[in-house]
């Protein structure tokens, strides 16, 4: 016995054994009996089985925290900055790229940087994207070999379950059976969380988390993974038990394919977009300076009519229109609202709409998103018939068509970001700047009705000039005095959509007007009276040129919040990422520190109890012979007193 | 307690011990020879985000300076190109006044040399900086003054760049348009006056009062202009002392995340290597414990 202790003083999991010894051979004598032999009775396991158990649960926490640290170990290469020379340096440099193009728009260097930079940019998203891919792919082939151990360890234990059964666990004789079954149960911990049940018979069953039977007697039930999409199943049974195996080597594989690293490629993929779609915005179309500014004039009385409401008018909303339009609600039938009348017109009082009775809230959907909003602060709160209230709504901006798509857009996600074939084709094809009026759609007249008097010019009326205004505009022109022919009537030029007027003139005989900041209105003389009615009003809208340095905006596009629904910079996403990434390896590694160490505790537990000490074999062995010497001495005794006995009787 | 110690423990425990302390040392050494508190993200997860949002910071904030000092050049040569123009007009002034009274060739001299200036004036008003006319607003590939007779071409935008976050941008041009105003007749009052007074001089019928009332007329809007000049010579200044002043200011920033980036990424040298040497020696005493594990043991002492 202490012979096998030392030989397997170095074998994992052997349980240290100790020869049970009784007495036999007892022998009458005067006095009554004396035990002289003594035989081994049986083999004792000097076993903890509650350490074991322990064991095997350890096992499968640092089983699930190595494999996660092994794969993490891959993905924080890919997001290792600290040498400066990763993604977020590469997108430093990209953006600085656009700036120093901002600044030397005609400098061939400058272009070459770009596109340098830029393909830098996308090889490395492409690069970094791919090891991600790589390691989900590398984590389901691990998977198959892994589920394929796991399958082993199975038939191997039930093999282990009809030996054992069929060697009767009593005497020791299957001693070497349980310990080699032992060690079979703590691999498949590492591998897997596991429950398992000893029966009296000393027969093993082990289930999953769930209490699907994985071992049961002697038959044990195959593990099959998919090596497509990672789903692992049992037997012919295809229901997946991912969400089941969230322990052991195959739990961390199957946490960090479809969790973890998917995840981080996820937010790769974010980022990669979010990049290509900002500077591809800003480099396929300028502008104009009112974009994204749905001004909405507030409302106008109509010529010719004193308003009666006495409360507050305002107007409001979202304007999605995508072109300028004038809005009018003029009152058909007077009264309060919920009684009074009304009609829209969305070409400023051309054409009017059906009759409604205004809502009692007061509020009047112009449509596009445009409201009129009444509020009942006044003494009357009455509502007149012939009551009119114009609002001019201007769309998120005119916009031209500059240049190619920056990045190639036919494919989303990191791993498919690259520079644009125009780009790549010829760096000239780079806008980085739109110049004066190239960003100028011109000036639609929008000549309307005012409420009241007929529009009595029947010549031509058209709108012209160079618009040198920044900010859009809304002009109007309308005759107040006399009326008649050009030369005699009197008109007057709102420059903010007919909100206030300013002097009164007379109309210049040559029938062109001045609106301002270079705008004309010009009459052409071809109809049959050619005379102005006091009243008529014409507006012109005008929209700045796009001074649109395509360039500077995306070289400023860095600082704008386009991550995260508008909570984050580009930069500071990426940050983030690579924080997620440093913290998930840095507590995996405390698990696995912390792991280690209850682990360690354990083994040395266990050890105690059931490992091999050589000092404690040798003074067993000592002992032993010392009890065989005595033993020998007192047959030589025996036998010394025997030739005694012999000669004595010769 | 543990009573009874087995000898894969001893030898368990010492395997663990040498691993364990290898791994602090290879961290030291990892530090020692980049000089980097983090080198790796999970080294100190805030720290790494931390350091990458200075390091773009302090990427913006180099740009930014690098835009500012472009800007600042830009506006140094306008101004120098708004002041030889006020020079040569104020020359052509001269040079007109010299032409009152000058006989039928001398006035012909005078003409020959205020079209010199006339063409240097306007060579100076479509000066170009890296490739790119200097005042014709946003239009910089557009001749802002053809010829003397044609209007302004260019625009009344301001080139921009970045020189902060949120979008923050500065002006660095002087538009054409607001040094040279334009005429009732569409041109540029200076040149159109210019023009007339080569004119009258070089027309043989011209009256002494015709000359005097060019030459006055001429006077009238380089005068103009040069009020104009002078504004914007004072301008293009206080631009440049705006952008200085916020140059001034990203110097500091710059200053302040480069402190703030070295605290936060690099090693402290003098504390590493002393750790680096603890460790070394703990490692040499683990590792002569290990060379003296099998003295220990009952064997030994028996053989």
């Amino acid at each position: 016995m202490t012979g096998a202790n030392i030989g397997n003083v170095n074998t994992p999991g052997y349980t240290r054994q100790r020869a049970d010894l009784v007495t036999t051979g007892s022998v009458n004598v005067e006095s009554g009996r004396a035990d002289f032999g003594v035989r081994v009775d049986s083999i004792e396991r000097l076993y903890n089985r509650y350490l074991e158990t322990q064991l095997v649960d350890q096992a499968q926490k640092l089983g699930f925290d190595q494999t996660r640290q092994q794969i993490m170990g891959r993905v924080e290469g890919v997001f290792n900055e600290t040498g400066g020379s990763g993604l977020s340096d590469s997108l430093n440099q990209f953006w600085s790229s656009w700036e120093t193009l901002s600044s030397n728009p005609s400098s061939q260097v400058a272009r070459y940087a770009v596109v340098s930079t830029a393909s830098n940019l996308s090889s490395l998203f492409r690069e970094n994207s791919n090891v991600l891919i790589g390691v989900q792919q590398d984590i389901k082939d691990s998977m198959t070999s892994t589920v394929s151990e796991i399958n082993n360890l199975t038939a191997e234990i039930a093999k282990l379950n009809e030996q054992i059964l069929a060697t009767g666990a009593e005497d020791g004789s299957s001693n070497s059976l349980l310990d080699r079954r032992m060690e079979l149960l703590k691999g498949l911990s590492k591998d897997m969380n596991i429950s398992y049940y000893e029966n009296d018979n000393g027969v093993l069953s082990v289930f999953l988390s769930g209490g699907r039977l994985l071992v049961g007697g002697s038959s044990s039930a195959q593990l099959y993974v998919n090596s497509s999409d990672g789903n692992v199943t049992l037997g012919s049974d295809a229901t997946s038990l991912n969400s089941v195996i969230t322990g052991g080597r195959l739990g961390a594989m199957i946490a960090m394919d479809g969790t973890t690293v998917e995840d981080y490629s996820d937010r790769l993929d974010r980022l990669a977009d979010g990049i290509v779609t900002a500077v591809n915005d800003l480099h396929t179309t300028a502008w104009g300076a009112g974009y994204k500014d749905s001004v909405i004039d507030p409302p106008i009385p109509a010529e010719g009519h004193v308003n009666s409401f006495d409360g507050s008018v305002a107007s409001g909303g979202d304007f999605r229109g995508i072109e300028n339009a004038t809005y009018a609600m003029k009152i058909t039938t007077g009264g309060l609202f919920g009684a009074a009348k009304y009609q829209i017109s969305t070409d400023g009082g051309k054409t009017w709409g059906v009759e409604n009775t205004t809502p009692g809230s007061g509020i009047i959907s112009m449509g596009d998103g445009v409201d009129l909003t009444f509020t009942n602060s006044g003494v009357t709160n009455r509502l007149a018939a012939g009551d009119a209230y114009y609002v001019n709504a201007y769309p998120a901006g005119y916009h031209k068509d500059i240049g190619p798509v920056f990045f190639d857009d036919t494919a989303t996600g990191a791993r498919n970001m690259r520079v644009g074939d125009a780009i790549l084709a010829d760096p000239q094809n780079i806008v980085p700047f739109v110049s004066g009026n190239d960003g100028f759609i011109g000036n639609p007249i929008v000549p309307i009705l005012a409420e009241g008097p007929l529009n009595s010019y029947d010549g031509t009326v058209s709108s012209g000039g160079t618009f040198t205004g920044d900010v859009n505009m809304a002009y109007a022109m309308r005759i107040t005095t006399i009326g008649g022919a050009f030369g005699a009537a009197k008109y007057q030029i709102s420059t903010d959509g007919g909100k206030s007027w300013g002097v009164e003139s007379i109309t210049p005989s040559s029938g062109v007007i001045s609106m301002g900041d270079g705008v004309e209105l010009t009459f052409t003389n071809s109809g049959a009276t050619n005379l102005l009615t006091v009243g008529n009003t014409y507006y012109v809208n005008a929209y700045p040129p796009a001074n649109f340095s395509t360039a500077r905006l995306i070289g400023a596009a860095k600082d704008n919040l386009f991550m995260d629904g508008g909570a984050a910079t580009f930069n500071d996403f990426y940050a983030s990422l690579v924080g997620r990434v440093g913290s998930d390896v840095n507590s995996i590694d405390n698990s696995i520190e912390r792991n280690t160490a209850a682990t360690n505790q354990l083994m040395a537990r266990r050890d105690e109890a059931s490992g091999v000490s050589l000092d404690e074999e040798i003074i067993n062995l000592m002992k032993y012979q010392f009890g065989y010497n005595t033993a020998g001495r007192l047959a030589k005794s025996a036998n010394d007193m025997f030739d005694v006995l012999m000669a004595l009787g010769r | 307690m543990i009573t009874r110690i087995a000898d894969n423990t001893r030898f368990d425990t010492i395997a663990g011990n040498i691993s364990n302390l290898q791994d602090v040392m290879s961290r030291a050494s990892d530090q020692l020879s980049s000089l980097k508190k983090i080198n790796r993200p999970s080294d100190d997860p805030e720290g790494a985000t931390m350091v990458l949002n200075l390091r773009s910071a302090g990427a913006s904030i180099e740009q930014y300076k690098e835009n500012i000092i472009g800007g600042e050049t830009w506006l140094k040569v306008t101004g120098l190109n708004l002041s030889s123009i006020n020079n040569l007009l104020l020359l052509a002034e001269g040079v007109a006044q010299n032409a009152q009274g000058a006989s039928a060739s001398g006035r012909t001299t005078v003409a020959n040399s205020l079209q010199d200036s006339s063409n240097q004036i306007l060579s100076f008003a479509n000066a170009k900086l890296s490739g790119r006319y200097m005042f014709s607003g946003s239009k910089t590939d557009t001749k802002p003054f053809p010829d003397s007779t044609s209007a302004y071409e260019g625009d009344s935008q301001s080139l921009l760049v970045n020189i902060g976050q949120d979008s923050s941008t500065a002006a660095y041009n002087i538009t054409g348009d607001a040094v040279f105003p334009a005429s009732t007749g569409g041109g540029v009052t200076v040149f159109e006056k210019l023009d007339d007074l080569i004119a009258v001089l070089r027309d043989p019928v011209s009256t002494g009062a015709d000359v005097y009332d060019a030459i006055v007329e001429f006077k009238a809007a380089s005068q103009d202009v040069q009020t104009l000049l002078q504004d914007n010579i004072t301008k293009t200044t206080a631009m440049v002392s705006n952008l200085e002043f916020t140059n001034n200011h990203l110097t500091y920033l710059k200053d302040r995340v480069e402190k703030m980036l070295s605290k936060s990424e690099d090693a402290d040298v003098s504390k590493l290597a002393m750790e680096f040497q603890m460790q070394a020696l703990v490692l040499n005493a683990t590792y002569t414990v290990a060379g003296k594990m099998n003295e220990g043991s009952l064997l030994k002492f028996l053989s």
